[in-house]
């Protein structure tokens, strides 16, 4: 069931809790996790995080101009990735064209619902010296009810951050709402081993390495914990991309990463 | 054409805006170009921004959210209910409007 309503208990990891609690309970796990979110996601997938948001970031093709709506990413890994690769077309066209008039750079906007993972963000595009001008926007708001207008998106991705919405199908429907008419959604996220032979290697590591990891690292085995847990939670490929489906989408598509540990699902409004 | 070197961010056009408070303090600078995209998360229709309260003003349902150091709080608990008898005024405290009144 990926619908809740008020009385349903839904999962938080391995755990069942009301429906209502969840938000409030990963609004508290993120916040706990914001500072040393980045440093726990290179330890615990090996650094390979970074080329799963690099193969992101190739699948949308980022251009100039493009308003962009990343969800659920508030440290800003993938906005900074979508914002240089639009900075790189603005370049490209700019050398190309005879045009008097400027090639604009366009909009990120980074919308999560947690104001400390925001701010972690901001903090990092500073040091970078990203956005400066006004090319990133940062926004506290909740995937499945977005402050943003109807048709107002040329792009939405969400990296790893669906697996901790309460409502799934409400943020489907709401990244649907938001886009124009031939905007495209990109989402990475976790999903399930192709092979079964890794399946138990893969669960022995996170089971036992992850939150011990949390631990020592983050000095929060909980929040590790809930993180590994909810991983095995979220639906498979196939399910996924039906339910990517039934909010609307078209040419719905997916690719797995590194076996499956991580897959790329996409789809369009047309 | 310029060429920029790589790695360089190239500025966009869109500039931030940053207002000076009654008291004379600055006050969180709030992209008023954002309006063209935001939303109130609940109704869905554009807001209005409002500078001596740093809310965004959703006049539809009468909801003000919280702008904190330029960051827009557009999650539905972060809406409060404005009790202004005037819809154009955003202030919370007295209907007829007051002139001290200072931000929630």
């Amino acid at each position: 069931m990926y619908t809740a309503g008020e009385d349903d208990t839904v999962s938080f990891g391995f755990q069942d809790i009301n429906a209502n609690e969840k938000k409030e309970r990963v609004g508290q796990v993120f916040s706990s996790v914001a500072s040393s979110y980045d440093t726990m996601n290179d330890l615990m997938s090996g650094g390979l995080h970074r080329l799963w948001k690099d193969r992101l970031v190739t699948r949308l093709q980022p251009f100039a101009g493009m308003c962009h709506l990343d969800v659920a990413g508030g440290t800003g890994d993938v906005a900074f990735r979508v914002l240089r690769a639009m900075a790189e077309d603005q370049t490209r066209q700019q050398e190309e064209s005879d045009a008097p008039t400027p090639v604009q750079l366009g909009q990120v906007h980074v919308c999560d619902i947690n104001p400390d993972m925001l701010r972690e963000g901001q903090r990092k595009a500073g040091q970078q010296r990203l956005g400066e001008g006004g090319g990133l926007s940062w926004i506290v708001g909740d995937a499945e009810q977005l402050p943003f207008q109807d048709n107002s998106m040329d792009a939405y991705t969400i990296a790893f951050g669906i697996r901790n919405v309460t409502n799934i199908d409400a943020a489907l429907d709401e990244a649907f709402r938001v886009l124009r008419k031939g905007g495209a959604l990109h989402c990475l996220e976790f999903s399930q081993l192709a092979l079964p032979g890794l399946r138990e290697l893969y669960d022995a590591y996170s089971f036992r390495v992850i939150p011990q990891i949390g631990r020592v690292v983050a000095n929060d085995e909980a929040s590790y914990q809930y993180l590994v847990e909810s991983i095995r939670r979220f639906p498979d490929q196939k399910t996924f991309a039906s339910l990517i489906r039934d909010a609307g989408f078209s040419g719905v598509s997916y690719e797995n990463l590194s076996g499956g540990i991580c897959a790329i699902h996409s789809g369009f409004r047309l | 054409m310029r060429a920029y070197k790589s790695g360089a961010v190239p500025y966009s056009t869109r500039g931030a805006a940053v207002g000076i408070n009654e008291e004379g303090h600055k006050i969180a600078d709030f992209d008023e170009g954002l309006l063209e995209f935001l939303a109130c998360p609940l109704s869905k229709t554009p807001l209005r921004w409002d500078a001596d309260t740093s809310s965004l003003i959703c006049d539809e349902l009468g909801v003000g959210y919280p702008v904190k150091n330029g960051m827009p709080n557009l999650r539905p608990v972060d809406g409060h209910v404005i009790e202004a008898r005037d819809k154009e005024s955003s202030s919370s405290q007295q209907p007829w409007g007051d002139t001290d009144a200072s931000p929630k």
